[in-house]
């Protein structure tokens, strides 16, 4: 399948509205989606929601030899793969520009800021020593893979285990997890990236979705879109930049990239924060011999009708309340709010039904079209 | 078929839960969870596809599996030639002609039973995907074990011990066999009560696909 | 004229033979074709055969190496099978790395060496946790007309009942092997694996099976090769897959089962006659 193209109308809407202040979503420029982290049921692997982003990451070890430069070190090495799942676009086990840049800018991220302490994972020295390998694997691409994935990556390699090892003379013994508790890996500081859409060379969005992304990167006809682009900054939890990557445009707005910095230090530091209180959570759950699965994720919470498409633009003055008061007085009504998208949004379904409403009274309704008409 | 309700009780499947939509892209998707085993499957299509790999009568279908952690191996081939020939007996896809289908295939947690699992979370992909379709399926494993009793819905540690494991695929329609797969030894006989039993135990799995859909969709119900 | 016409019509000129019993080349439904077997044809290999099924010609070639056996089983030896689909066996198949079709097929094969247990990996073993046999057993199709299985697997045990291996000693202080490839020990097999393919065929709202179909009735029969293959071993069955083509009625099943067992045991007739033959003529030598 080829390339998804967007067309000028689009590429100019978003630019107008994000100029005017507004985003697509209804997000402030600042707001990032919400964020999810699920674990599974063996260390290491867990799924990393951002809004519609979803990323799966799975750590798995074994024992090799060591790199005859590094004879003391054990190997970290992460693998990315976008399958058709991602999206329709890209094709299976195709290198694609976005994998080679998103396996490199995550190996910038935690192989090269050497927040894992390869020392410890040696066994004996020249000969055995753990390789550690992260499989990212990208399964809805709604733009922010970068920071998607690199979450991703730092949950399974923190809440991965390793299982434990005894040496008696020449031989290793491996044990099983039945056998001996198995030893977490240690890390030094735990490194984020956060990605920002440049608008106009000074706008700055944090978390762009697939469509706010592809416009900043792209051109439009008329203009020659030269002040757009991508940031990325990885940051630690000390607040300490462990990597910049600039797409797009050359910035000559300094104060931009001052600015990115300092709104991704405290967004890095929540998210730390919350991958930490996450994993001792599950650890303590682990102690109880709770058993954690990703069939957990599965939830009847947010179903929607097979006929009718979701629609991903919220208004801005919209409300959920609104309805759940109509819906108590009307029957027919509740059928259709049973059916509300997952993005709490107004489908058609619930707009026509509110029309019909609002002949008895509910003024509020036809405000709210009369609001998304201007929009 | 009949069958009766005390039978039914008797054919106990492992819990079954599911969700449709689960990704935004695709065009039909699901996740599907049975007993401790968790699988993920997208569905795109009819797509446009290159020119060397169109077909003037019907749509191409391609299957991809992939693992969980570690490298591609030859056992995915496999897997995805046993759901790419069951998807295509089901799909209608000369329908479809000069487009692709891409059925995708994630592995979130595997407990035994991965690729029967895989099987009916891609039928209710392509349900959700509203591809046209000759009729669904729906994949049921048993194992016969040590003493050679047939077990339905095996746990992990009665599929490592088995003497064999017998997967099947029926058609909603007659309940005919569309594809199966065995591992071990056994006999003629074992191998035709198994096929029954399990022919029996499908009903579970399309009452469980009915009562899915009705959830998402008001006009069935 | 009839080439014509099976260009032209293709469902029909197969469904006007069905229809009268017979199949387009001759042979009644449940009819294998000849099978020509010949072992140790390859002299470099340690132990060999060509089979031919009909035009279906597989080679497969046993090639032995000495390895330490894996940490985990320090008491087992290895089994390798490889089947290789090289371009020049059918017009489908395009030269590069292995295609999907000829990794589906290695992974059937070694599935049922693997449940059939024909070679016990215990009995490769040499000294536990330092030395065992690898068995190489390289399968190459040179020309591919259907039930490709069916091949692989009459090739892959009939050279494996010729294979006998070398004795070995080893000393375990100097850790030195000593290979004596003049006295050998026959490999002991322990059963008898033979497979049956089918076609199954969708005829006037009815479904027939047909026994070691061609390539041509595999491909009229929709699906990637085969449609069932059934496996069977001295009484018990080791492997029944079937995917793809029509569904499979009780009653296909069944013809399909018995027809599978009866040709079992006239293909392990072909094989132990071959290998008799093979022994006499080494011995006059």
């Amino acid at each position: 399948m080829r390339d998804l193209f967007l067309s000028n109308c689009e590429k100019n809407f978003i630019q107008k509205i994000v100029s005017e202040g507004h985003r697509l979503d209804g997000r402030n420029y600042n707001e990032s989606r919400k964020l999810n982290i699920t674990f599974g049921s063996d260390y290491g692997s867990c799924i990393v929601t951002l809004g519609e982003t979803k990323v799966l990451a799975q750590v798995t070890c074994e024992v090799v030899q060591p790199k005859q430069i590094r004879p003391n070190e054990g190997i970290l090495y992460i693998n990315v793969e976008i399958s058709p799942m991602a999206a329709p676009q890209f094709e299976a086990n195709r290198q694609t520009d976005l994998l080679v840049y998103m396996n490199r800018l995550l190996e910038k991220c935690y192989k090269d800021s050497k927040c894992i302490d390869l020392e410890s994972l040696c066994i004996v020295v020249e000969e055995k020593v753990w390789s550690i390998r992260v499989d990212v694997k990208v399964i809805n691409h709604d733009g922010n893979l970068v920071e998607c994935a690199s979450i991703a990556t730092l949950s399974s390699l923190a809440h991965f285990k390793r299982p434990d090892i005894t040496r008696s003379g020449d031989s290793v013994i491996i044990h099983t997890l039945s056998e001996k508790d198995p030893i977490p890996t240690v890390l030094f500081h735990y490194p984020v990236c956060s990605t920002f859409a440049i608008y106009n060379s000074d706008i700055l969005l944090s978390d762009p979705n697939f469509l706010e992304e592809s416009v900043c990167t792209s051109s439009t006809e008329e203009e020659s879109n030269i002040n757009g682009g991508l940031l990325v900054v990885g940051m630690n939890q000390y607040k300490e930049v462990c990597l910049l990557d600039l797409t797009g445009a050359a910035i000559y707005n300094t104060n931009i990239v001052h600015k990115a910095i300092m709104n991704a230090a405290d967004k890095c530091k929540d998210i730390v924060d919350l991958v930490k209180k996450l994993i001792a959570s599950d650890d303590n759950l682990r102690q109880k011999r709770v058993k954690i699965n990703f069939s957990d994720i599965i939830t009847t919470e947010h179903k929607m009708s097979l006929c009718k498409k979701d629609l991903n633009i919220k208004l801005k003055n919209y409300n959920v309340d609104n309805i759940t008061k109509i819906d108590d007085s009307d029957e027919e009504m509740e059928k259709n709010c049973m059916e509300i998208s997952k993005y709490d949004v107004v489908s058609a379904a619930i707009q026509h039904t509110a029309e019909m409403f609002s002949k008895k009274g509910g003024s509020k309704w036809i405000e709210i079209s009369s609001d998304s008409d201007e929009d | 078929m009949d069958v009766d309700e005390s039978q039914l009780k008797d054919f106990k499947l492992k819990p079954m839960k599911c969700e449709f939509n689960v990704l935004s892209k695709s065009d039909g998707s699901a996740i599907l969870s049975q007993g401790e085993t968790v699988v993920i499957v997208s569905v795109n299509g009819p797509l446009d596809i290159k020119m060397q790999s169109q077909s003037i009568e019907k749509a191409t279908l391609e299957v991809l599996c992939c693992s969980k952690g570690g490298k591609p191996c030859v056992a995915d081939r496999y897997k995805e030639n046993i759901i790419k020939q069951t998807c295509d007996a089901a799909l209608l896809s000369n329908q479809y002609p000069r487009t692709g289908i891409t059925i995708t295939v994630q592995e979130l947690e595997d407990c035994g039973g991965l690729l029967p699992c895989s099987l009916n979370c891609a039928c209710l992909a392509l349900i959700n995907s509203g591809l046209a379709m000759r009729c669904v399926f729906a994949a049921v494993t048993c194992v016969v074990d040590e003493q050679g009793d047939i077990v339905l819905g095996p746990s992990k540690e009665q599929l490592d011990t088995a003497r064999a494991v017998l997967n099947f695929v029926f058609d909603s329609r007659d309940k005919s066999l569309m594809t199966g797969f065995t591992e071990g030894s056994f006999s003629e006989d074992t191998y035709k009560e198994a096929m029954e039993r399990c022919r029996v135990a499908s009903d579970l799995v399309f009452a469980f696909y009915r009562d899915i859909v009705k959830q998402y969709s008001k006009i069935i119900a | 004229m009839a080439d014509v016409y099976k260009l032209i019509h293709p469902v029909k000129f197969c469904n006007d033979y069905l229809s009268r019993n017979i199949r387009p080349d001759g042979r009644s439904f449940k009819q294998p074709r000849s099978i020509k077997i010949n072992v140790d044809s390859i002299k470099t290999a340690e132990a060999s055969a060509v089979v031919k099924c009909g035009n279906t010609a597989v080679v497969c070639g046993i090639q032995l190496e000495l390895s330490p056996p894996k940490a985990e089983e320090p008491n087992v030896g290895f089994l390798v099978t490889n089947v290789e689909l090289p371009a020049l066996c059918s017009s489908k198949l395009k030269p590069g790395p292995p295609s999907d079709q000829a990794q589906v097929v290695n992974n059937i094969v070694s599935d049922i060496v693997l449940n059939s247990k024909c070679v016990d990996l215990k009995d490769l073993c040499i000294v536990p946790d330092k030395l065992a046999w690898v068995l190489y057993c390289d399968i190459v199709c040179v020309d591919n007309d259907g039930s490709l299985v069916d091949g692989c697997i009459i090739a892959l045990m009939a050279s494996l009942k010729t294979l006998s291996l070398p004795k070995v000693s080893y000393d375990a202080e100097t850790e030195e092997i000593k290979v004596d490839p003049k006295s050998r020990t026959k490999l002991e097999i322990h059963s008898f694996p033979i497979v049956t393919s089918f076609v199954v065929y969708r005829l006037n709202q009815s479904n027939i099976i047909l026994a070691d179909p061609t390539a041509y009735e595999e491909d009229i029969c929709g699906g990637s090769g085969t449609n069932l293959i059934v496996c069977y071993n001295k009484g018990l069955f080791c492997g029944t897959q079937k995917f793809g083509g029509s569904n499979l009625s009780k009653d296909c099943q069944d013809d399909a089962l018995k027809t599978a067992k009866e040709r079992a045991n006239i293909v392990e007739n072909i094989i132990d006659v071959c290998i008799r033959n093979h022994k006499n003529s080494s011995i006059n030598e």
